[in-house]
């Protein structure tokens, strides 16, 4: 017999973040690397944890090993916990077939049975796929006070980027009177940061429901929160401030990751009060040699670094050689930058090698035209030849050898 | 063989007098290298070796030794069966004022742990040594040799070393054991504290000690037994630093800038675990320098750091200059301070313009959550 919780979270892992291009070819976005040592799931996991949240269902679907595998028993967030604690729910098959999740909201459906095991009043849906750090208990007294059957989380973005989001219209009090997915036109700038919270007995309902209409695409967004709003529900907007970012493209996963090096991003890693936790390994503090010059950079332990390295973020064990030269770059887990190599906004995946002499990216003061540049990635376990050139916007795929 | 191999580590060194780092903790859980625990070292060979019935002898203010074991499972040492244990003092009546204990006593106050657990062979070691050894082929050695003790030694010339050394013949076997009284300039074979017993043999010495009053373990263990048991010596022919005074922690922790001496300890096939914190990484501010120094997760480096072991979450502000420094975790060091071989201990914060110096045979150590 499990233990009655107030609130429980499924965590939507299993999505692929194919604009994350190389980098998801072999993971699932949410175990993409983050900030030098984290992977994006650790946030929405130690947000949870940090809220008083210890039932964690993680549904995982594309590439699940390396997700499968980091989570574990999930001891490095305090989830391994004898009545509750974090479970990895991936598609299952039945006595009436086998089916993948189609959408969101078939993946809570097929996962009722383990909600109602901890009969929840509430139950927090969120992705893994975003960068902040959030409160949920507040958003919950929120949702109770309120008495809303769904409280969605709303970020205020500007007029321009409103037509990128999902847009809740509401009224002055914050409830829900119209969704609009990603406008053309939008009413309002309040966008949903994909965090629900859901009264239970009638978010089953509705999931039951929509499973009926051959029609729906199961997804939140497109059917259970439109077919909430006809059935009369009380929707709330539950107003969020403070850092936000979908890291689902390689611009913005760049840009989240050179967040951490601007104190005025409101992104801090370090506070005492809402720790972000992670699996770490027992590496040797990072080692500084001779020739180094280091600038504006985050480093992780495990890191040999003897080039220069101005505004970049080094996660563990990555060699920087004498005469390399970093700026603005990402570089993930045992990557080797070599002799006289140069990486300019830059996203390096784990295991690379960059050999000497090779040039990655270039800043974009170079380029008059703004089309022709972005952030060059290489991907994991790839190598990067003596003298060659990887030029801005290009990606080599996981463990090619150019 | 390994298999039937328990151990037992000690959390004190017993002969030497604790130095300043010492003093509020145990010798095994000294910070050493910018994130580790002296213990951590010797913990991780026997782990590498798969030896995972481990007791860790205490003596005295072991709170710091709890925290830093925890339950074991950052060494996945967090077993059902066997893993780590810390066998408290055990105080009765008649013992209770004898706090210096010797080695002897201690063993004597586990002697029913010895007892419950069935291994054949027993393992006792120091923890204040640093080093990677193969304990997998130090047992193999010993049955081998089909040795009763088997010692492990390293040939040094260190004329500091007032602990025992030993003459091997040809095959190894010890045929001389005394203290060496120190200030020889003569290539050594130097005890490094660690050694293999048969557990019933053991158990008999133990018998004797009691009996006898034996309190000194090399000498009434190993000199006292030359003619009788099969002593045999194994050389430990890589890195290895034994730390005691303030002046070994320092040229000890200093060299680990050497990349050949690093890569060593940190980069072999035993991997050095320790407690898994969270800390994020180290991040460098726009005034940061930092040349041939290890800096660990959790630091803000605005400052400069030469030659210098800096532990987790230390803040280095803006102007402040280190050079040949320990800065051990938790410590903020003032704007425009300059340090020189100095060591502060945990949680120290020396204010702003403050210029302290040590020197390098003599470092200069501020204890504990002090503010200078």
């Amino acid at each position: 017999m499990k233990q009655k919780k107030d609130m429980i979270t499924m965590l939507l892992a299993g999505g692929q973040g194919s604009r994350l291009y190389v980098l998801t070819k072999e993971v699932a976005k949410p175990a993409v690397s983050f900030g030098g040592k984290y992977k994006i799931i650790d946030f929405p996991l130690s947000n949870c944890i940090n809220s008083g949240i210890d039932t964690v269902g993680v549904l995982t679907q594309y590439r699940p090993l390396e997700l499968n595998s980091y989570i574990g028993n999930g001891q490095p967030w305090d989830l391994d916990r004898m009545n509750g604690g974090v479970y990895i729910l991936p598609p299952y098959a039945t006595d009436k077939g086998s089916e993948w999740y189609k959408g969101t909201a078939n993946a809570i459906y097929q996962n009722i049975n383990f909600i109602d095991r901890y009969d929840p009043e509430n139950v927090l849906i969120l992705s893994g796929d975003h960068i902040y750090k959030m409160d949920y208990a507040k958003m919950l007294a929120f949702h109770k006070e309120t008495g809303a059957a769904a409280t969605i989380a709303v970020l205020d973005v500007s007029l321009e980027e409103a037509s990128r989001f999902g847009i809740m219209n509401t009224q002055e009090d914050g409830t829900i009177y119209e969704f609009e997915e990603k406008p053309k036109h939008p009413k309002s700038t309040k966008a949903s940061m994909g965090i629900y919270i859901f009264n239970w007995k009638k978010l089953r309902q509705h999931l039951i429901d929509d499973e009926a209409n051959p029609a729906s695409s199961n997804d939140f967004g497109k059917n259970i929160i439109p077919a909430m709003l006809d059935a009369g529900e009380k929707l709330m907007a539950y107003q969020f401030e403070g850092y936000w970012k979908d890291v689902g493209t390689i611009d913005s996963l760049w840009e989240a990751n050179m967040d951490l090096l601007n104190p005025g991003s409101n992104l801090q890693l370090d506070s005492p009060d809402w720790k972000i936790y992670a699996r770490s390994a027992a590496h040797p503090p990072h080692f500084v040699g001779e020739n180094a010059e280091i600038t504006e950079s985050i480093i992780s332990e495990g890191c040999e670094i003897d080039g220069k390295l101005w505004y970049s973020v080094l996660f563990s064990n990555v060699t920087v050689e004498q005469g390399a030269d970093l700026n603005s770059a990402v570089v993930m887990s045992n990557t080797v930058i070599k002799k006289g190599a140069t990486v300019k906004y830059a996203i390096i995946a784990e295991d690379a090698i960059i050999e000497e002499g090779a040039i990655v990216g270039d800043d974009p003061c170079n380029y008059a035209d703004s089309s022709e540049w972005g952030i060059a990635v290489v991907g994991r376990g790839a190598i990067v030849k003596k003298g060659q050139i990887v030029r801005p916007k290009e990606m080599i795929e996981p463990d090619a050898n150019r | 063989m390994i298999s039937k191999t328990m151990c037992i580590l000690f959390s004190e060194s017993y002969t030497a007098t604790p130095n300043e780092l010492a003093e509020e903790r145990t010798l095994a859980t000294v910070p050493f290298g910018g994130r580790y625990r002296l213990i951590d070292f010797v913990l991780s060979s026997l782990v590498a070796a798969k030896v995972s019935n481990i007791g860790i002898l205490t003596k005295e203010h072991y709170g710091s030794l709890m925290d830093h074991l925890g339950s074991g499972k950052d060494w996945d040492l967090g077993r059902r069966n066997g893993g780590l244990k810390i066998l408290t003092p055990f105080a009765k009546a008649e013992t209770a004022a004898t706090r210096d204990r010797s080695k002897i006593d201690a063993l004597l106050s586990c002697r029913t742990y010895l007892e419950e657990n069935a291994e054949e062979y027993v393992i006792l070691a120091d923890t204040n040594v640093v080093m990677n050894i193969d304990f997998r082929a130090m047992v193999e050695y010993h049955v081998e040799k089909d040795a009763d003790i088997t010692l492990l030694y390293q040939n040094r010339n260190n004329p500091t070393y007032n602990g025992m050394v030993v003459d091997c013949d040809r095959n190894g076997r010890v045929i001389d054991a005394f203290y060496s009284a120190g200030q020889t300039h003569e290539t050594q074979s130097t005890l490094l504290k660690v050694f293999i017993f048969k557990k019933s043999l053991l158990l008999s010495l133990l018998d004797r000690a009691y009996t006898f009053g034996w309190a000194d373990f090399d000498r009434d263990f190993i000199t006292k037994n030359i003619n009788k048991l099969n002593i045999f010596g194994y050389e430990h022919t890589g890195y290895c630093a034994v730390i005691n005074t303030v002046a070994d922690y320092y040229e000890a922790s200093m060299e680990l800038v050497n990349t050949q001496v690093r890569h060593e300890l940190f980069e072999s096939d035993i991997p050095i675990l320790t407690r898994v914190k969270n800390s994020p990484p180290a991040v460098y501010g726009f005034n940061g320098k930092a040349r041939n120094s290890l800096i660990a997760d959790g630091c803000i480096i605005d400052g400069e750091v030469n030659n210098c072991i800096i532990f987790r979450d230390v803040e280095v502000k803006k102007g402040a200059v280190l050079n040949n420094c320990i800065i051990i975790q938790g410590s903020v060091i003032g704007e425009n301070a300059q340090l020189n071989c100095v060591i502060t201990d945990k949680n120290v914060t020396v204010q702003e313009g403050h210029v302290l110096s040590g020197y390098p045979t003599y470092p200069f150590v501020i204890s504990k959550g002090e503010t200078v």
